[in-house]
C-alpha cells in the first residue's frame, strides 16, 4: 500500500517536473513556417515553436480555424509577417484568443515587417481597380535572404527581452545563424550570377524581393492584376512580350493553376520553374536555408542560369 | 561578433565558377565572368551597407539586455554599487542610452540609414460597407412573398430590390475594450428607407483566466445561423427555421455575456449571457404587443424582475480533424418569459455543426467544401397554466447546407430547410410543415464582389397550390476595410 503511494507520488512529481520544464520554455507561435524555422534556430531548446500555417497554401487566403485560437491563447510570443498579409484571418483569431500579451501593442507581439525595408509601398491614391494591392507594401520580404538576417536579429532581440536568462544562448545562436546564412548567400548569388539583369515573368507579384536579391528583372506577371485570374487576351499579350523581350524563365509557386503557365510555356517557349515560396516542413523544406537551396537549384536546373 | 566573410566566399565562388567552366571557354566568356563577379562584389557591398547597420543596432540591444540580465542575477557587475537605488539609476541610464527605433531613424549612423522601415503606422480603426442588390422573382403572389421569404433582408418583391446596405465599423477603444457596430439601410417595396442599428457592442481585451465579456446590442450567441449577417450567408435568403423561431431579424437585443475559454486541450468555449426580452427582435419572448402566435395574443409586458430577462448558454468546440479538415460544433440553450401570459416561458434548444475541408494546395482559397447542419427546438408556453386556453407549442426544424468551392472564383451551394410545429394549422405560415430546397451558383470575380444565381423550390401549405418556385440573381459588393472572417 505504502509502496503504491510512494510510486504514485513519484509519478506525480515526475510529471509536474516535466510540465514545469515545458512551461519554462518560451511558447512561440508564428503565422508562417519561415519565421518558425528561424525562431527554432535562434531559440534552440529554450523555445517551443508552432506555425499556424503550413507553407504550402496561398498565404493570402487562409481560414481562421478554432485550433488557431487555442494556440494563440497559449502563447508567450506571436511572430507575424505583418504588412496586412494576415489581415484576412489573424484579427479574428486574436480577438477570440483573449491573450492581450500577444495582441498588437503587447510585449509578446512581434511584427517582423517593422524591421525590414518594404518594397513597393504604394503612394498617392490606391484603388482596388488595381487588384488586391498591398497597401502597406509587399509582404513577401522573407524571399530576400538578407531579410532573413534581419528577421533573425529581431527574433533574437525579442527572445532576449522575454527570457533574459537565456539571452546569451540566443545571441550565440544568432551569431551562428548569421555566419551560416551569409556564407550561403554568397554561394547562392554566385550560383545565380548569370541571372543578373535577366528578364523574368512571375505568376503573382510575390517574387520581387527574390528578384532584387539575385538581380533579375521581373518584367510582367501571369496575373493581369494582383489576385485577378489571367484572361486569354492578357496571356496572348504576355506571350508576345515574352518573345520580344527574350524572357527565358517563368517563376511560379506550386499552388498556382497550371493551365495559364502551360499556355505560356507552349506558346512562348520559356522554361516554367515551380519554386517553393515558403519553408514547408511537409514538403521537406525544414529550414530557412533549405528554402533558398531549393529555389536556387530549381533555377539552376532549368538551365536559365547557365551562361 | 561581426564575422562577415564575403571576400573569402567570393573567392571560393569565383574559383568554383572558373573550375566549373569548360576548358574551351572563350576569352569573351572570361570577361563576362569577371564582370559578373565584379557586379556580385558590388552587390554584396551594397547589401552589407543596407543591412549591417540594422543588424548591428539590434545586436547592441540584445547585448544590453544580456548585460542587464547578468547584472540582475548578481553574477557580473560592471561597477560596485552602493545601493539598489544606484543600480536603478544605472539601468535607467542604460535604457536611455539604448537607441529607440525612432531615434535611430532620425539620426542615421550611415547615409543609407535614412530608409523608412516597415509600413507606416495606422490606427486600428475599421470602416467598411457591404451592399446587396437582388433581381428576380417568385411564382408566389406579392402578398404571399412576405410569408414565403420572411427574413428581414430576404427579397421583398419581384423585380429589382436593394436587399441590404450594411455599414460596419470597429476598433480598439483602449487597452481594455474593443468596439464593433453595424448599421443597416434598407429600401422597402413601398420606397421608404429604413435605417437600423443592427449591432453595437464592446468586448473586453484583457480579462484573466481566458474570460471575455461582451456588452451592448448584439445577436444572441445561439447556434451558428443567428449570428451571421446577411452577406455572410452563402445563400440569397435566410433559412426559415431561423426566422420562424427567432423572428424576421434574428434574435438580437441589448445584452451582456461572458465567454470562457476552457483549459481543455482544444478550442472549447462556454458562453453565458443575459438579454432583454422586449421588441420584435425577441419574437419568441415578449415580441410586439398585440401580435399573436397560434392564437395566443401577446400582452404588453415589461421587465420587472431578474426572471423576466432572457438567459442563454452555449458550449462550442472546435478542432482540426485532419490537417485539411476543421470543425466547430456547439450546443445552445436559451430561456426567457413570453408575453402570452404573466408566467408563460419559452425554451429553445439548438445544436450546430460546421465542417470545412480545404486541401493544402489552394488557389485563392479554392477548392473547399463547407457543410453546415443546424437544428432547433422550441417549447413555447401559450398563456399561463391557470388559463383554460393554456397549451404548449412545440416547433422544430433544421437546415443543412453544403457549399462547394469548385475552382478559383466559383462556388456551388445546396441547402435543404425544413420546419414543423406541433398542432400547427397548415394555413399558419409560422407553424405549418414547410420545406425548401435551394440551389445556387456563385461567381466571385475578386474578394470584394460576387454574383449569385439561386433557384429555390418551396413546399408551403399556406400558399395557393402549396408550392412556389423562385429565381434570384444577387450582386454583392464590399467597400473599404474588410473584417477578418470568423470560422
Amino acid at each position: 500500500m505504502k509502496k503504491a503511494h510512494i510510486m504514485a507520488l513519484t509519478g506525480i512529481a515526475f510529471f509536474m517536473a516535466l510540465a514545469a520544464e515545458v512551461n519554462a520554455r518560451v511558447r512561440i507561435t508564428t503565422t508562417t513556417p519561415d519565421a518558425a524555422a528561424i525562431a527554432k534556430t535562434i531559440g534552440g531548446q529554450h523555445v517551443v515553436v508552432t506555425s499556424l500555417t503550413k507553407g504550402v497554401s496561398d498565404p493570402h487566403y487562409l481560414t481562421a480555424r478554432p485550433s488557431m485560437i487555442h494556440r494563440v491563447f497559449r502563447s508567450d510570443l506571436l511572430i507575424i509577417v505583418g504588412a496586412d498579409l494576415e489581415a484576412g484571418w489573424l484579427p479574428a483569431v486574436l480577438e477570440a484568443g483573449r491573450n492581450a500579451k500577444v495582441r498588437p501593442g503587447g510585449r509578446g507581439h512581434l511584427d517582423l515587417s517593422r524591421f525590414v525595408k518594404l518594397r513597393n509601398v504604394p503612394t498617392g491614391t490606391v484603388s482596388r481597380a488595381q487588384g488586391d494591392v498591398h497597401l502597406k507594401g509587399d509582404p513577401h520580404y522573407h524571399l530576400d535572404p538578407a531579410n532573413g538576417l534581419v528577421m533573425a536579429s529581431a527574433i533574437a532581440g525579442k527572445l532576449a527581452e522575454l527570457d533574459p536568462d537565456n539571452a546569451r544562448t540566443y545571441t550565440s545562436n544568432l551569431r551562428a545563424f548569421h555566419d551560416r546564412l551569409r556564407r550561403h548567400i554568397a554561394d547562392w548569388r554566385s550560383r545565380l550570377v548569370a541571372m543578373r539583369g535577366r528578364p523574368v515573368v512571375t505568376y503573382h507579384k510575390s517574387f520581387r524581393y527574390l528578384a532584387a536579391a539575385f538581380g533579375f528583372r521581373v518584367i510582367s506577371e501571369i496575373e493581369p492584376l494582383p489576385g485577378i485570374a489571367p484572361t486569354a487576351s492578357h496571356l496572348i499579350r504576355l506571350v508576345k512580350r515574352i518573345k520580344s523581350q527574350n524572357v527565358k524563365l517563368v517563376l511560379s509557386e506550386a499552388f498556382r493553376p497550371r493551365q495559364p503557365l502551360d499556355f505560356v510555356r507552349r506558346n512562348a517557349g520559356v522554361a516554367v520553374v515551380i519554386i517553393p515560396h515558403s519553408v514547408a516542413p511537409s514538403a521537406g523544406i525544414k529550414t530557412y536555408t533549405d528554402l533558398f537551396e531549393r529555389i536556387v537549384s530549381a533555377v539552376e536546373k532549368s538551365g536559365s542560369a547557365g551562361r | 561578433m561581426n564575422i562577415f566573410r564575403p571576400k573569402l566566399a567570393l573567392l571560393a565562388a569565383a574559383a568554383g565558377c572558373v573550375l566549373a567552366s569548360p576548358p574551351m571557354a572563350h576569352a569573351q566568356d572570361k570577361t563576362d565572368l569577371k564582370k559578373s563577379i565584379e557586379a556580385l562584389r558590388k552587390d554584396m557591398q551594397s547589401m552589407r551597407r543596407a543591412y549591417e547597420w540594422r543588424i548591428k543596432r539590434m545586436q547592441r540591444r540584445i547585448e544590453l539586455l544580456e548585460k542587464k540580465s547578468t547584472t540582475a542575477k548578481g553574477q557580473v557587475r560592471p561597477r560596485p554599487r552602493k545601493n539598489a537605488g544606484a543600480t536603478a539609476t544605472a539601468n535607467k541610464a542604460a535604457s536611455a542610452r539604448r537607441p529607440s527605433p525612432n531615434k535611430t531613424q532620425k539620426r542615421p549612423a550611415k547615409p543609407t540609414a535614412t530608409v523608412q522601415l516597415g509600413p507606416r503606422a495606422k490606427l486600428d480603426l475599421m470602416f467598411g460597407v457591404s451592399a446587396s442588390v437582388v433581381a428576380g422573382g417568385s411564382s408566389a403572389s406579392r402578398d404571399n412573398l412576405g410569408t414565403l421569404l420572411s427574413g428581414h433582408h430576404d427579397p421583398k418583391q419581384n423585380g429589382i430590390g436593394l436587399q441590404n446596405l450594411e455599414v460596419f465599423f470597429g476598433g480598439t477603444v483602449d487597452p481594455y475594450f474593443a468596439a464593433k457596430g453595424t448599421i443597416t439601410v434598407q429600401v422597402t417595396p413601398e420606397g421608404e428607407t429604413e435605417i437600423e442599428l443592427e449591432e453595437l457592442y464592446l468586448t473586453t481585451r484583457s480579462l484573466p483566466y481566458g474570460l471575455q465579456a461582451k456588452f451592448g446590442l448584439f445577436y444572441a450567441d445561439f447556434g451558428r445561423g443567428n449570428q451571421l449577417h446577411q452577406h455572410q450567408r452563402s445563400f440569397v435568403d435566410t433559412p426559415f427555421v431561423l426566422t420562424r423561431i427567432f423572428g424576421d431579424d434574428g434574435l438580437r437585443n441589448p445584452a451582456a455575456s461572458i465567454a470562457w475559454l476552457t483549459p481543455l486541450p482544444w478550442f472549447s468555449e462556454v458562453v453565458l449571457g443575459t438579454m432583454m426580452p422586449t421588441g420584435e427582435t425577441a419574437s419568441s419572448f415578449f415580441g410586439e404587443a398585440g401580435e399573436d402566435l397560434a392564437g395566443f395574443v401577446r400582452m404588453d409586458r415589461s421587465v420587472k424582475h431578474l426572471r423576466d430577462l432572457v438567459y442563454f448558454v452555449r458550449w462550442v468546440h472546435g478542432f482540426d480533424i485532419s490537417p485539411t479538415v476543421a470543425t466547430k460544433a456547439g450546443l445552445s440553450l436559451i430561456t426567457g418569459p413570453n408575453s402570452t401570459g404573466r408566467r408563460a416561458r419559452t425554451y429553445i434548444f439548438g445544436g450546430d455543426i460546421f465542417v470545412k475541408w480545404r486541401p493544402e494546395k489552394t488557389q485563392r482559397g479554392f477548392p473547399f467544401v463547407a457543410v453546415t447542419l443546424e437544428a432547433l427546438y422550441r417549447i413555447f408556453e401559450g398563456a399561463d397554466t391557470s388559463d383554460p386556453t393554456h397549451a404548449v407549442l412545440r416547433d422544430y426544424g433544421l437546415y443543412a447546407q453544403l457549399v462547394w468551392g469548385v475552382r478559383p472564383g466559383w462556388a456551388a451551394g445546396l441547402r435543404v430547410g425544413w420546419a414543423q410545429g406541433s398542432r400547427g394549422s397548415s394555413a399558419d405560415p409560422l407553424r405549418n410543415n414547410r420545406l425548401r430546397l435551394s440551389l445556387n451558383l456563385t461567381w466571385l470575380p475578386s474578394e470584394f464582389s460576387l454574383v449569385r444565381l439561386q433557384y429555390s423550390h418551396d413546399r408551403a401549405p399556406h400558399l395557393p397550390g402549396g408550392n412556389a418556385h423562385s429565381v434570384w440573381l444577387q450582386l454583392q459588393i464590399s467597400l473599404g476595410d474588410h473584417f477578418a472572417h470568423k470560422f
